[in-house]
């Protein structure tokens, strides 16, 4: 279920919330939660479900088990196994097959069959949650959930199922715990606010600018300079636009049940440097990265040499989170490449003026983007040498293209994050608000595509 | 939930309001009695309910023993044409994108509004009898058709059903390109537009014009090649699926020519013709081509069997066409037509 679809708006959304409210009991709320969760995940593929059950079971017995062993070695057991099954169900799901033609291709005689493998929507969301989970119970952060259902609402939330933000259960415990509270004024206000924006951002503007990048990039090779960048930039406002839009979506529907879902961006095209843009752009995974992979690693803890490879694994790794293709492993490499960079750098960077360093930041953002966005190395070679002015490519953007750029590249600039909006919550910012959903509606009536975050 | 109370509210109230614009102007002819005259004009043709509105004119002039049926392809056969070279008076209910219970809804409802046709021709489209079965949805939509087609149509729905599709409909008008036309409507209703902005348009004896493409061949600017690339894809498209000729429409093919052969009425049916670089993309992506031999099959059938004449229009040199006499790759020109014309009308018993 899509949240940009009339089933979810129309039916799912209004019920659960209905039901929701009407509910009082702590208990019944977590179940109510838990089995429309399940539903809107079992709207793509009703036996996935069982995967999502079996690892969030897991992880609720092993949390519970580790807190109550005693000794370090029982409680790196447990945890043991429970991140061992997480893992090695992703990476059944996710990457049997591209490990597998991978190694028929550096060693073709090796005969590891390829299988028809359906991956599950959502899988490498909800095991960063369980393994976040299980890792600061055993480190202590936070203690086990002893209701199934509150954990199973905390996994399997509909708000950040499928595509995040990667929520860890510190952050939304405490409402978790007040769950049977009454409903706020405020947040019904800031739910509806930020689900219409976030609508109107994937609706209205990512798919709106799609419409023109995605003709483009589908004829890569016959690109001149111009288009080539053109497309690049209108792939860069897309993904923005359109991850952001989610995110701001399930913070909207988390505010309507009461739950503070964590920022997941903060003006990334403003990053004055590669580690800003990391701590602007999909922060619930950077930071997993760096709390749960970083820092266990050793962090910067040991010297330069082990800082940067330290980075490197932790980039490398967070690139295949997003897909199992090369094309992810070297968009992580060049990210970690330009860390490292930065890292090596120092205080030398310091005397660059600031627009400068937002400038050049963004353009390697956006260089990244053409090898997150190619379906193999060899069209973002190609498209690459394309931006380059190599070839004699001779198709270009179209001025519809140029002026959505031209907009968005001024309007991320100079308009703050959602986040620093000052959210008007008067009832005359309802009608506003309903204005702004029947236009993004008209939108969104008039084709379906779903997140590209989905795919992850 | 006072906030989320007005949010609902106020969102209720815009879309009603929305919704009552989008009934006024009804600029797709989609939302309200076919045979009421509107308002505002109409921007995105619907031929099944402009033909049946100007049918009622034109019969009230007199009778119209001759009757044109078939798809967008047949259209540009001109009525005025007609009537010269067969003494009879001839109109076009030729519709979009029809196929075989559109021929025979709207037979039997020229029928039913005192009709009594002497000669019907008939432009077949190989796809008219494609395997899906799927009703047009401006067919679905549109009740007098549908009543025509009676127990051969589809079950009227009933209860939920007949609400989800009520509600369905509406839910169609809610887009952004349903607005625009909108807006068009009512911008044509204020000042008529330019000629180089009207696609097609009726003329009160049922002959299609494209003022748009006519403009555009007049200055110059008709790209003909690029017309018909872009037919590719459509017809790739309208083929998709299509296995073998579907046995339910041709039972209804043949019971609009039993129908019209008991009440006299002269049939006569011609393969529609495709232009040769859409057909060959077609029988590249699709089994065009078997399709086109069960259809000649089908059609030698018919003719053995119900003594009607037949030909086989499928492409131009057929009729003596030329490659340069279209619009695009699948609708003739005058000059194209004028020769099909001759040859179909010639060719007769």
């Amino acid at each position: 279920m899509l949240f940009n679809s009339n089933i979810f708006l129309f039916l799912f959304l209004p019920v659960v919330f209905g039901l929701f409210w009407v509910l009082r009991a702590k208990a019944h709320r977590y179940l109510l939660l838990t089995v429309s969760s399940f539903i809107f995940y079992g709207w793509w593929n009703w036996k996935f479900c069982f995967l999502l059950l079996l690892s969030s079971l897991t992880s609720y017995g092993t949390a519970i088990l580790i807190e109550r062993a005693a000794a370090p070695a029982r409680k790196r057991f447990w945890l043991g196994c429970t991140v061992s099954l997480d893992l090695a169900l992703l990476g059944f799901f996710k990457y049997y097959n591209f490990f597998a033609a991978s190694v028929r291709t550096f060693a073709p005689g090796t005969a590891l069959p390829v299988l028809e493998i359906v991956l599950p929507i959502g899988i490498s969301f909800y095991t960063f949650h369980t393994i976040s989970y299980v890792v600061d119970v055993y480190a202590g952060r936070v203690r086990a959930a002893y209701s199934l259902f509150e954990y199973f609402t905390y996994v399997s939330l509909f708000s950040q199922l499928v595509a995040g933000p990667i929520v860890r259960f510190r952050q939304i415990e405490r409402d978790l715990e007040h769950i049977d509270g009454s409903p706020q004024e405020k947040h019904m206000a800031l739910g509806v606010g930020f689900f219409v924006v976030g609508l109107i951002k994937k609706v209205i503007v990512a798919d709106g600018i799609a419409s023109y990048s995605d003709p483009l990039i589908a004829s890569y090779a016959t690109l001149n300079m111009g288009g080539a960048w053109m497309a690049a930039l209108g792939y860069t406002f897309q993904i923005y636009f359109d991850f952001s839009g989610y995110s701001d979506m399930a913070v909207g529907l988390g505010y309507l049940f009461g739950i503070h879902i964590p920022q997941n961006f903060d003006q990334p095209y403003q990053a004055a440097g590669p580690r800003d843009f990391w701590r602007r752009w999909h922060i619930s995974l950077s930071s997993w990265l760096r709390d749960y992979l970083y820092i266990p690693l050793g962090g910067n803890r040991y010297g330069g040499f082990r800082t940067c490879l330290n980075l490197a694994i932790t980039m490398l790794l967070g690139g295949l989170w997003h897909g199992a293709n090369w094309t992810f492993v070297v968009w992580g490499g060049y990210h970690g490449v330009l860390l490292m960079v930065e890292r090596l750098a120092g205080d030398r960077l310091a005397v660059v003026p600031l627009w400068a360093r937002r400038a050049v930041t963004f353009v390697l953002v956006v260089i990244s983007w053409v090898l997150f966005r190619s379906a193999n190395l060899g069209m973002a070679w190609v498209w690459l040498q394309r931006m380059a002015g190599i070839g004699n490519g001779t198709t270009g953007a179209g001025g519809n293209l140029v002026a959505w750029v031209t907009v968005l590249l001024i309007f991320v600039n100079l308009v703050p994050d959602t986040w620093h909006w000052r959210w008007g919550t008067s009832r005359r910012w309802a009608v506003v608000y309903a204005v702004c959903f029947l236009i993004a509606y008209l939108h969104m009536n008039s084709r379906t595509s779903p997140f590209l975050y989905y795919q992850f | 939930m006072r906030f989320l109370g007005v949010f609902l509210l106020a969102l209720a109230g815009l879309a009603a309001s929305y919704l009552a614009v989008v009934r006024l102007v009804d600029a797709r002819a989609a939302l309200g009695d076919p045979l009421k005259p509107r308002l505002f004009p109409t921007v995105v043709i619907n031929s099944r309910t402009e033909k049946m509105r100007l049918f009622q004119t034109c019969r009230q002039a007199g009778e119209i023993p001759g009757l044109v049926l078939g798809s967008s392809r047949a259209m540009k056969l001109k009525p005025a044409d007609l009537d010269r070279d067969t003494g009879l008076r001839f109109f076009n209910f030729a519709v979009d994108s029809a196929c075989g219970e559109d021929y025979l809804a709207i037979y039997r409802w020229a029928v039913a509004q005192g009709a009594r046709p002497k000669l019907l021709l008939l432009g077949l489209d190989i796809e008219a009898l494609h395997d899906n079965d799927t009703l047009d949805e401006r067919l679905e939509q549109n009740g007098p058709l549908l009543a025509a087609l009676g127990a051969d149509g589809p079950a009227p729905p009933r209860g939920w059903q007949s609400l989800v599709r009520k509600l369905g409909r509406w839910k169609a008008t809610l887009t952004l390109d349903y607005w625009r036309d909108t807006r068009r409507a009512v911008n044509a209703w204020m000042h008529a537009p330019p000629t180089e902005r009207i696609f097609s348009r009726l003329e009160p004896d049922s002959y299609l014009r494209y003022p748009k493409w006519e403009w555009e061949r007049a200055a110059g600017r008709f790209d003909l090649a690029q017309r018909i690339e872009a037919s590719c894809p459509e017809y790739i498209e309208r083929f998709a699926g299509m296995r073998s000729l579907s046995p339910r429409r041709k039972v209804l093919l043949e019971k609009l020519i039993s129908e019209a052969r008991t009440r006299g009425t002269e049939v006569t049916i011609y393969i529609s013709t495709l232009h040769p670089v859409v057909a060959q993309r077609l029988e590249q992506k699709t089994q065009y081509h078997d399709l086109l031999l069960a259809t000649r099959q089908y059609l030698a059938d018919l003719k053995a069997r119900y003594g009607i004449a037949g030909f086989d229009f499928s492409a131009p040199e057929q009729f003596g066409g030329s490659l340069t006499g279209w619009y695009d790759g699948a609708h003739l020109d005058e000059s194209n037509l004028t020769l099909l014309q001759a040859r179909l009308l010639g060719g007769r018993p």
